[in-house]
């Protein structure tokens, strides 16, 4: 660490104009007038009018403005921009622009919203038997909450127009999202558009999507000014107004005959916040991860996300997958105790593994690792000991648990997105200097993507590492490789890089310049997804993980300690050991968030009420002083060195986990959404003495003969 | 443009702060949140009379310059461990550096951590200005003139103190007390780099079955951390068991909701931890009086 990158609000630039944005402070209104101040030359206004093709972005769909016309959606919505040379002037002229709003009711609750943005069903099986010949039958609601990425560096972008051409630098996952979004914006008014990544400070996924969105807004005012404009979120601004990952309703609905699970009936809502942005890829990412990582013979899905007027929910870590894998954790988990069996030994008969068919009727082609993952996190945490010593423990005060999940990444794109739409493409450029340059459009956003590309390279060629040269993309150089996400960046574009440093090595003239491009080619193996049904195989291969979290509740003030923490991978092969346990542990406290801290709520008017790290509490490594990860090598047969997904998993399982082990600690009764706070917590102790509220408390459970059936008492879980 | 003093030693940080319109500044960990770029600051960290811990007969005598960090690594007094408790809690160990406990008390935060502990240990702070100088006094050299105030008294509202422009605090004293039982309990969302939810300190000496001196204070449950002589007297001299004090606490106490916590779980959590406290307290007496 040196400290030499400049990010984008380093970058000087002659002529430099800056941009600020006016949000809006109803979550839902129609807009009468507009009242501006008087406003000295050298500012001016940027809004819907000067868009000079269209006034939409494109994400997935095009149902966002790029300046909100005559209504806005959502606290934070944008109405307009002020430009000028002064940042402090700007920000003293927005504070008086009067906005005379026609108040409307807004919608807060996506299960009381009206409007469906998307509706998937799929399943398999024959469900409606299998309920009907099941011994028992158990249902349960879940719910997620927001989350927000908390990079440390802030979006931000800048344009500079130049002679019929626009360009676009700062930070951001994916340049060529950014590019396009530009092109289809700007019309015939660019007739090129060049689109730069600089250096990144972290992204989650909070930088695949939003800077679309800043991107066109900055190009609008730079070519009605003629001058660059920049534009750097602050940290409220930032926290305020851009996406979040989506919160979630789940419902599960499961047959057990003999002790197996014979089929799930589920119902995901998700909800999508004032605009589409990503949520149909997340929600096809949620359903299709629903039944977990278990063999479930009949299997009905039905996801829905809707409009609500809060801020739009986008990417984040895991991409709908944290939602789901939750719910069904604590689904299998809330059953086995019904069932007086250990949880773990109960998820543990029912495993997919290689040969059995996936959710969506695709295969699980490589060898399932779970089996091996769970054996080392037992060696290394000593689940089952601990399991059982706490379900005797009687101290009053301090109070133990330890729980475990069982989770998988999908790895890359959702079915066949990476033939059809992305369709990647990347290029070596040797020099001749005999460096040799990578050109791709994936950007390092901290995960180091720089250093496992240039690594792979580098070994193909047997070359030093430095005669290997990354640069942030630029569209006017790099192919498009596609977007920085889902894990795919390293196991799809790094396995493209594999193969044209093989090819270059083959052709290899020292002295000479020589270029070899490589495409993107879809597995052979893999059966054809079909989008509209979700058949077929959702994606190449699959990373597995196990998360273990062992706390100690003190149960007079609802908080918890945590005394160990275990995350156990398979990332296939890593192809630097330092990057993997670097991306395990942040994730791990991250999922560590999600599951008790970061609470982000809305006020009944919709604003959002957490918009600084003082009040948006994000863990420090002094939370989890005892993080223990490992890695069991699996190697993917068509990706680079054997290497597969990784950066999704160590989030996806630590709420799960930790639940579990608050479940345990807490010794009354089912949890079933989080973050379950420490206020939850003494909340939920305190009505333990009586009964339990009938709000949160939605399990059922039916069983065949009466006389085995039994009213769930908490207090008598066992293992 | 932002003006900064440095002043050389205590007389002349007072003459700057008579003459000018400053605002102190020792660790600034909490003014620089919300820096003032039309602000003046009145640097004290270097000043030594403010840099001082020593004992005298009755007090620790902290100068208000010290650093939590100093606090925790300076061996030359042995301070109570509750006030060093609270001190390892503080933020992260930049701030802690930084920090420091004059600091803590003038930006009077019902959060501030050290408070509560500062209040039930009855400290009290000393504050020094300039007195007007005297015209037909032959010696120009003005004098220095100090108050000491009780600390519950020097805090009154939410960033309030009783500091006059003038004036510095410059000390904070806190009586050399023999407590038997020292308790303190800060809740927060994580456990670093937080902002208390709320905290509990409880100081009690017990001798020979006999309660002697009790202190329950409350912090982030009020504009000022929380203090009631009246409830201590009553369990001090028997009309409340652990069980009637609570209950007297419970009515007295009145946080509120906010983005960090509820008003519910900050006082069941207050309550909790008092009769937490006060149980151990009354283990203690019964065991004294077993043992005469």
């Amino acid at each position: 660490m040196r400290g030499e990158a400049l990010y984008v609000d380093d970058l000087v630039i002659e002529g430099l104009l800056y941009g600020r944005l006016l949000h809006s402070d109803r979550a839902r209104a129609r807009i009468r007038s507009i009242r501006l101040p008087k406003l000295p030359p050298e500012v001016t206004v940027v809004d819907w009018r000067d868009a000079p093709a269209r006034n939409q972005i494109h994400i997935v769909q095009d149902d966002m403005p790029i300046f909100a016309k005559d209504e806005v959606a959502y606290v934070g919505d944008v109405i307009l921009m002020l430009v000028g040379p002064d940042e402090q002037e700007l920000q003293n002229l927005l504070s008086r622009i009067q906005i005379d709003y026609q108040e409307l009711t807004p919608v807060l609750d996506p299960q009381l919203s009206q409007q469906v943005f998307f509706d998937y069903h799929y399943g398999h099986g024959q469900v409606e038997q299998a309920f009907a010949e099941a011994d028992h039958i158990f249902s349960e609601t879940f719910h997620t909450g927001l989350q927000e990425q908390a990079y440390l560096e802030p979006n931000g972008l800048i344009a500079i127009p130049g002679n019929r051409k626009m360009t676009v630098r700062g930070s951001m996952q994916c340049p060529y999202y950014v590019k396009t979004a530009l092109v289809r914006a700007l019309g015939e008014a660019a007739d090129q558009v060049q689109v730069v990544q600089e250096v990144t400070g972290g992204g989650f996924g909070g930088k695949e999507d939003y800077p679309s969105v800043l991107a066109c807004q900055l190009a609008v005012a730079a070519l009605k000014t003629g001058r660059p404009v920049k534009c750097i979120l602050n940290r409220r601004e930032d926290m305020a107004t851009t996406t979040k990952r989506h919160p979630s309703r789940c419902h599960y609905k499961v047959a057990v005959k003999a002790g197996q699970v014979t089929a799930m009936d589920i119902d995901v809502l998700m909800d999508s916040g004032a605009y589409t942005t990503l949520s149909p890829v997340v929600l096809q990412r949620g359903i299709i991860g629903a039944p977990g990582v278990y063999r479930i013979p009949n299997l009905r899905v039905h996801g829905q996300a809707r409009k609500t007027n809060t801020v739009p929910n986008g990417a984040f870590r895991g991409f709908g997958a944290p939602q789901t894998f939750f719910a069904v954790e604590m689904m299998m988990s809330h059953i086995a105790a019904a069932l007086n069996q250990e949880p773990l030994a109960f998820k543990a008969r029912q495993l997919v593994s290689q040969g059995d068919e996936t959710s969506t009727g695709g295969r699980y082609h490589f060898y399932v690792s779970l089996p091996d993952l769970i054996k080392r996190a037992e060696e290394l945490s000593h689940y089952r000991e601990k399991r059982q010593a706490y379900a005797r423990q009687t101290a009053q005060r301090y109070r133990r648990g330890i729980g475990i999940a069982l989770i998988y990444h999908g790895c890359g794109f959702t079915g066949n997105s990476e033939r059809d739409f992305i369709k990647a493409v990347v290029k070596l450029k040797k020099r001749t200097d005999d460096r040799v340059e990578v050109l791709a459009s994936n950007a390092d956003i901290g995960q180091g993507i720089k250093t496992t590309f240039a690594k792979i390279v580098a070994d193909q060629l047997a070359l030093p590492l430095e005669q290997i040269i990354v640069n942030n993309p630029d569209t006017d150089k790099v192919p498009d490789s596609g977007p920085t996400v889902a894990s795919r960046s390293l196991m799809t574009v790094g396995q493209l890089l594999a193969q044209a440093a093989a090819r270059l090595k083959q052709v290899w003239e020292p002295g000479k310049e020589q270029v070899i491009e490589e495409h993107y080619q879809h597995p052979e193996y893999m059966i054809p997804f079909d989008m509209d049904r979700f058949a077929g195989d959702a994606y190449p291969t699959y990373s597995w993980a196990v998360s273990v979290v062992e706390l100690e509740l003190d149960r007079l003030t609802g908080t918890a300690d945590i005394l160990g923490a275990w995350g156990i991978f398979d990332v296939g092969v890593p192809i630097d050991y330092n990057i993997v346990q670097g991306q395990m542990q942040g994730g791990f406290l991250q999922g560590l968030g999600y599951a008790c801290m970061e609470h982000l709520t809305y006020s009944p008017a919709g604003v959002p009420q957490q918009t600084s790290f003082t009040d948006y509490i994000i863990p420090t490594a002094a939370d989890v002083p005892n993080l223990v990860t490992d890695l069991v090598n699996n190697p993917f047969s068509h990706g680079p060195y054997g290497a597969k997904g990784a950066g999704e998993m160590p989030m996806v399982g630590v709420a799960p986990a930790y639940l579990e082990a608050l479940e345990q600690a807490m010794n009354c009764g089912r949890l079933e959404h989080v973050p379950f706070t420490a206020e939850d917590v003494l909340d939920r102790l305190s009505d333990a003495d009586g009964h339990l509220h009938p709000d949160f408390d939605t399990w059922t459970w039916q069983s065949k003969s009466e006389a085995e059936s039994q009213p769930a008492d908490p207090r008598q879980r066992k293992g | 443009m932002v003006n900064a003093y440095v002043p050389a030693d205590l007389g002349e940080a007072l003459r700057l702060l008579q003459e000018k319109t400053v605002i102190p500044y020792a660790g600034g960990t909490d003014i620089m949140v919300h820096p003032q770029a039309e602000a003046a600051y009145l640097f004290l960290r270097q000043l030594p009379e403010l840099n001082q811990i020593c004992t005298t007969d009755q007090y620790f005598v902290i100068g208000s310059a010290v650093t939590y960090q100093a606090l925790l690594t300076q061996t030359a007094v042995r301070l109570p461990d509750i006030l060093l408790q609270a001190c390892r809690q503080v933020a992260a160990p930049p701030i802690r550096n930084l920090g420091t406990l004059g600091g803590n008390i003038c930006n009077a935060s019902p959060a501030g951590d050290t408070l509560p502990v500062l209040y039930a240990l009855d400290a009290s702070v000393r504050l020094a200005r300039l007195e007007p100088a005297v015209r037909d006094c032959q010696n120009l050299t003005p004098t220095i003139g100090y108050r000491i105030l009780p600390l519950r008294q020097f805090i009154q509202g939410v960033r309030r103190t009783c500091r006059r422009p003038e004036e510095l605090l410059i000390e904070i004293l806190i009586p050399q007390t023999h407590d038997t039982l020292t308790y303190y309990e800060k809740i927060a969302s994580r456990k670093a780099q937080a902002i208390a939810k709320l905290s509990f300190a409880g100081a009690a000496s017990v001798s020979q079955g006999q309660l002697q001196r009790l202190a329950l204070a409350f912090g982030s449950v009020g504009v000022t951390v929380v203090r009631d002589s009246l409830i201590e007297a009553k369990i001090i001299n028997g009309s409340y068991d652990p069980e009637a004090a609570v209950q007297a606490y419970a009515a007295l106490l009145r946080p509120i909701t906010d983005q960090r916590s509820t008003a519910s779980y900050r006082k069941t959590v207050c309550l909790n931890l008092a009769r937490d406290f006060l149980t151990a307290v009354q283990a203690q007496v019964t065991a004294g009086r077993r043992g005469r």
